[in-house]
Order: C-alpha cells, then sequence, then structure tokens
C-alpha cells in the first residue's frame, strides 16, 4: 500500500510538472482516470485478488504551425494499479514530429497507427505493439519509433514506415487476471532475429477511396508482434519469443445507404507458427435518426483463420454480432454491446458492453465489463474464463 | 380591370425597388424567380476561396442549463463541385482532437470522414444520417454543411423587408429524401444577399425550428458573413446560439490541407 501511495505522488508529480508546460507555446491538454475494476470471480491461478482501482493519467502537448502543417506532439502515459504491478506502467504514446510539404509528409519520433476497418477485431493494424494489461480487448497501443513518409496523388496516399526499433508486448503480473497458470517473464523475453530488438521492421502502404469505397493494401515486414509463449526450462514462467513474420493485408469499406460493409484480409507468413490467412467480414446497418435525433447500429462480423487450432483465441470460426445506440444528446450518452459467438462449439464465448456519458465540460463517466462464457477447451478464452469483470471509470479532462 | 392593373404596377414598382442587381427579377419569369435567387445567395457567397474561423455553440434546454461545444471550421471553395471543410473539436474536452473532414457534393452524397484522437483511427462514415443532431445541438448536420444550389427546389414567395433592407422571402424543398425537412423558408436581403431567416419545416409539415442571423459583418473580401446564429426549436423549447469568432478569409491553403493525412494532423 506504501508502494502504491508513492506512486499516487509520483504521478502527482508529473501532473505538477507538466502543467508547467501550459507557460510555453503551444496547448496543453489531457485525461486523467480513476478506474475501478471488479472481477466477478477470483482467478483459477492463485491470482484471487477481485478488485482493482487504478488511476491513469495522459497529458498532451502539442504545437502546431505553418496552417496545422507541422505538428509536434508529446503525450506521455502512465497507471498505477492496486491489483497487478505489471499493470502499474509508464509508457510514451507520442512524441513526435510531423511536417507536410505539399504533397509529402514525413513523421519522425514515437507515435501510433491505426490499420482497418473492422470493429470486433483489428486483424491487419501492426505497427504498434498491444498496451494488452491496459485492457483484454488489445486496443490499447504502445508507442513505436517510427519514420513514416507519405506520398499523395490523384492515385491515393502512399506510405512507408521505418520501424527501428521494437516494443515488446505488456502482460499480466502474478497478481494480475488475463494470464494462463504460469506467468509471463518479460525479462527473459527471446529473439529469433540476431539484430534483437533493434531489427529494422518496415511496412508500406497504398490507400485510396473512389466514390462510396474506400481500400488500403499493406505490406509489413519484420519482427512478429505475437510471441509465442514458451515454459522455461526451469517451469517458473513463460518467456515470450519473438519470430519474424511477413504479411500483406487487404481492406475495404463500402458505403450503401445506410450499410457500411466491411472487410479485412491478412495473409501472414510466419516464422514460428507457419503461414496462414485470416479474415474479418461484416456490415454495420444504422438506423439514423431513428428516434428523437438517435442512431441505432446493428453489427455483424465473421471472423475465419485458417489455422486449424487457432489455440490462442479460439476463435477460428466465429461471428460477432452488436448493437450500439447514440443518444446524439447534449451529453453524448453511447451505449454498446457485443458478443462473440463459435461456430464450432455452438456457444457464445464472450460478452462485452461498453457506455459512456458526459457529466459536464471536463467530467465524463464511463462503464465497461467483460464477460466470459463457454470458453473452448485449452484455448487462450479458456484460462481467462473465470475473469469476467465489470468497470467503472471516472475521467477528467483539460 | 383597372384596379387589376394597378396591382400589377404597383407590384412591379415593388419587385423593381428590392432588386438593385442589372439582372432585374421583373424579367426573371415567376417560375424561376425562386431558383433565381437561390442563384444571386450562392453568387454572392463565390469567390471567398478560403475561410478559417472559430466557432462556439452555446446549447440551451427548456429549463435553461446550457452547454458549451466550441470548434475551428476550416473551408476551402472548389470549382465545380461542392466545398471542402475540416472541422476540429476543442470542446468539450472529451471530444478534443476528433475532426470531422467534408467534401461537400451537389447531388451525390458527400464524402465524409472522422478522425478518433483515441485510437489515431479515420473512419469513412455514411453521410446518409443528414437529418440528425450535429453534437447534441438543434442544428442538423444538413444545416450546417456547405449549402449547394442543386440540393434544393425553389419558389418565390413574396417580397420582403430582410435585415433592414428590400429582400425576398423563398421556399426551398430539399432534394434529398433523407433530409429532415419538408422545406425551408428563407428571407435574404436583396442588396447583398445575406440571409436573415431560416424556418425549417419537419417531415410532418409542422414548423420545427427558426434559424436567425444576425451581427453581419462585412470582411475585407466584400465577403458579408453573420457572427451569430440563434436556432430555437420550436417543439422542444431547446434553442442553440452559434458565435463565429477570428474569421479569416483568404489564407495560404491548398486541397491537401483538406485531406486524410490533414485529418490525421489536426489538433
Amino acid at each position: 500500500m506504501k508502494l502504491f501511495l508513492k506512486r499516487i505522488l509520483w504521478i502527482l508529480g508529473i501532473v505538477y510538472n507538466s502543467s508547467m508546460a501550459a507557460r510555453l507555446p503551444g496547448e496543453f491538454s489531457g485525461e486523467f482516470i480513476i478506474e475501478n475494476r471488479g472481477y466477478l470471480k477470483s482467478g483459477q491461478y492463485g491470482n484471487s485478488g477481485r478488485h482493482d482501482l487504478s488511476f491513469s493519467l495522459q497529458p498532451e502537448f502539442t504545437v502546431a504551425w505553418d496552417q496545422d502543417r507541422k505538428v509536434i506532439a508529446f503525450e506521455p502515459f502512465g497507471r498505477i494499479s492496486s491489483l497487478d504491478n505489471e499493470r502499474s506502467h509508464v509508457d510514451i504514446r507520442e512524441l513526435s514530429f510531423v511536417g507536410s510539404w505539399d504533397l509529402f509528409e514525413v513523421r519522425v519520433g514515437i507515435s501510433k497507427v491505426f490499420w482497418g476497418v473492422a470493429e470486433s477485431q483489428h486483424l491487419v493494424d501492426v505497427i504498434n505493439q498491444t498496451d494488452l494489461v491496459e485492457s483484454p480487448d488489445g486496443e490499447d497501443k504502445l508507442g513505436q519509433p517510427m519514420i513514416n513518409i507519405a506520398y499523395v496523388n490523384d492515385f491515393g496516399n502512399f506510405e512507408i514506415f521505418l520501424l527501428p526499433y521494437f516494443r515488446e508486448r505488456t502482460f499480466s503480473g502474478t497478481d494480475g487476471r488475463f494470464r494462463g497458470e504460469l506467468v509471463v517473464d518479460t525479462d527473459k523475453t527471446v529473439y529469433l532475429s540476431s539484430d534483437k530488438q533493434s531489427h529494422i521492421d518496415g511496412a508500406f502502404r497504398w490507400s485510396h477511396y473512389m466514390g462510396e469505397m474506400d481500400w488500403a493494401i499493406s505490406y509489413f515486414e519484420g519482427t512478429d508482434r505475437v510471441p509465442e509463449l514458451k515454459a522455461k526450462t526451469d517451469g517458473t514462467g513463460l518467456e515470450p519469443i519473438y519470430g519474424q513474420a511477413k504479411q500483406v493485408s487487404l481492406e475495404m469499406q463500402y458505403i450503401v445507404g445506410d450499410w457500411l460493409l466491411k472487410a479485412e484480409f491478412l495473409s501472414k507468413d510466419t516464422e514460428l507458427y507457419g503461414a496462414y490467412w485470416a479474415s474479418v467480414t461484416g456490415f454495420e446497418y444504422t438506423f439514423a435518426n431513428c428516434y428523437k435525433g438517435m442512431d441505432l447500429g446493428i453489427l455483424y462480423e465473421y471472423l475465419y483463420d485458417d489455422r486449424e487450432s487457432f489455440a490462442r483465441s479460439g476463435l477460428d470460426k466465429a461471428s460477432f454480432g452488436g448493437v450500439r445506440l447514440a443518444l446524439n444528446d447534449e451529453k453524448g450518452f453511447v451505449f454498446l454491446i457485443g458478443s462473440i459467438f463459435d461456430h464450432q462449439s455452438g456457444h457464445l464465448c464472450n460478452t462485452f458492453l461498453e457506455s459512456s456519458r458526459r457529466i459536464n465540460e471536463n467530467w465524463k463517466w464511463a462503464l465497461e465489463g467483460i464477460f466470459f462464457e463457454h470458453p473452448k477447451s485449452a484455448s487462450f478464452l479458456e484460462q481467462v474464463k473465470r475473469d469476467s469483470y465489470l468497470q467503472a471509470s471516472l475521467s477528467f479532462f483539460w | 380591370m383597372k384596379l387589376f392593373q394597378s396591382k400589377i404596377i404597383f407590384a412591379l414598382l415593388v419587385i423593381s425597388f428590392s432588386c438593385t442587381e442589372a439582372l432585374c427579377q421583373e424579367i426573371v419569369p415567376e417560375k424561376e424567380r425562386g431558383l433565381w435567387v437561390a442563384r444571386q445567395i450562392d453568387q454572392e457567397d463565390a469567390g471567398f476561396v478560403n475561410q478559417v474561423s472559430k466557432a462556439t455553440m452555446t446549447l440551451r434546454n427548456k429549463q435553461g442549463q446550457e452547454s458549451t461545444r466550441s470548434m475551428t471550421i476550416k473551408s476551402f471553395e472548389v470549382e465545380g463541385d461542392g466545398d471542402k471543410s475540416l472541422t476540429i473539436f476543442s470542446s468539450p474536452r472529451d471530444v478534443k482532437g476528433t475532426a470531422f473532414l467534408s467534401f461537400t457534393h451537389a447531388l451525390e452524397p458527400d464524402d465524409q470522414w472522422l478522425f478518433l484522437p483515441a485510437l489515431k483511427r479515420v473512419k469513412r462514415i455514411s453521410s446518409n444520417n443528414k437529418s440528425g443532431p450535429f453534437m447534441g445541438s438543434e442544428f442538423a448536420y444538413e444545416d450546417i454543411s456547405s449549402q449547394e444550389v442543386e440540393k434544393y427546389t425553389y419558389q418565390y414567395i413574396r417580397a420582403e423587408e430582410v435585415l433592414e433592407a428590400k429582400g425576398h422571402v423563398i421556399e426551398r424543398v430539399p432534394v434529398d429524401p433523407k433530409s429532415g425537412y419538408t422545406k425551408q423558408i428563407v428571407w435574404v436581403d436583396g442588396e447583398t444577399w445575406r440571409i436573415g431567416k431560416i424556418e425549417f419545416y419537419d417531415r410532418k409539415r409542422s414548423k420545427l425550428k427558426t434559424l436567425t442571423f444576425s451581427e453581419y459583418k462585412q470582411y475585407s473580401n466584400k465577403k458579408w458573413r453573420a457572427s451569430r446564429m440563434e436556432m430555437e426549436n420550436h417543439q422542444t423549447g431547446k434553442s442553440t446560439e452559434l458565435i463565429w469568432t477570428d474569421i479569416k478569409f483568404g489564407l495560404d491553403l491548398t486541397e491537401r490541407d483538406f485531406d486524410q493525412n490533414a485529418l490525421k494532423r489536426a489538433r
């Protein structure tokens, strides 16, 4: 507990120091979150704590000039968790310069890049490593050092990425949830490439749109963001092994009236577990302004992975269905509920919900939950079946 | 008969006084007079090249509770097509950094992209939802998007004084069946073609909202802009006030400042 208090003081120190930045030209903003997560059951591997009170802080400092064509941004991030030491962590989400010169745009530094169109899974998104301790949904990412050059002409946006430093995935510690029987020991990371963490990864991307159709074709070559987890010889934990991988991906979205038709295809060749292909295809239909300005959206996506025993998530043929309600009121109330159905077992395997509402100009509350049911045996979901949680958070934005 | 003739003469007199353009409207056939007025408004606005301004919306509910939204809006005139615009939100603070890119087209659907800063994600969105509220305000998306002449059919109603000048009242009917309105009544002054007021009628043909423009200022490029717009919803008692500040024209902007890369850079 003492350590916990120390960390709070340390975070407040960051707030104080970053408030000094307000005197510099540019803009200083950010978000402070108090998050209270309650697990419905105690974990199955001795990780019996059911309550995780955590605080996170993400200040943002930006300077923009030349009609916003040049921007410097700095966005550190930190979280302290009462449950899991590994979840208490810091990262630099952004520390970059981006400049646009007519048809060219250059981004240098630590940054974040999103690829994809689907909602249930971000299949083709590969530039940034997942900050898995943040949330099991994998949407949170670690800052990635990069040089990114974009060239725009009438045939679309052509981008190259040089990624000179590899970020390791974060994993829960002994007291944390979302882990298997053995804890991942991130001090024992193994790289198959002799360049290890300084292997230079690269990517190329072409994105364009025509009428109601948007698409992107991308190629990535470098250290696989997904490690293989192998038991250490002494049996005390797991060591993450990072191999090399190449992948080609295609993503498309087509709008027909109130329908968004989406598809992501991935063909990936990995050093550790061979070649495979996977896809997410689906739609989002919105009953726009259906009652007093509110939007009701229906989402469906089909998840496919051609690896017969896609053991990690247990989802090689699955369907995602969801409903999104946005009141579009002055408080910006939104509610999203979704479930993943496994076609092989014929069961729902997890359900999640997200909801948020603004309190006033600076405050907002949010509710989030993930519930696991009927996981396929020997899959990653089987290991986390007792990790269903409900979380309430209060955010302060400035 | 005589009375009838004098009525016509009187009407013609009113019309000719209400119109300072060389192309005077008494020579415009009555059927096309509404469209003619719309074209005058459009021509008066043409040649603004680009505009950057800050906008603050104050939303008021029936009980008088207020909330605000502030944003920077950049717009770019495109020859032979609708305007391009980039809207960057700065408050409420939870949506700070969210940005909206829109390419307006006369008759085809607009192209729209949304930038979500938390995920750094650009999402193409359907422009079908034009009747929905913009940021929870009384303005619908279609009220704030670029007004192209082809988006409506027009009918002339009458000559009337608008903004202390001789003006016109026209009715316009949205061409797009997805519009939330059956018609709009527009009051416009006939000298500088400034809009004074717009009344909106919902799908049930009842009066829904009134938008009043005021505090017009003329800028160095001769363009008139209202600094204040007040949208009143007659059915809910809610209202939204939109205040424009720091209006600048003719900045060094190109189409590259209105693409998806610019959307991602927006802060």
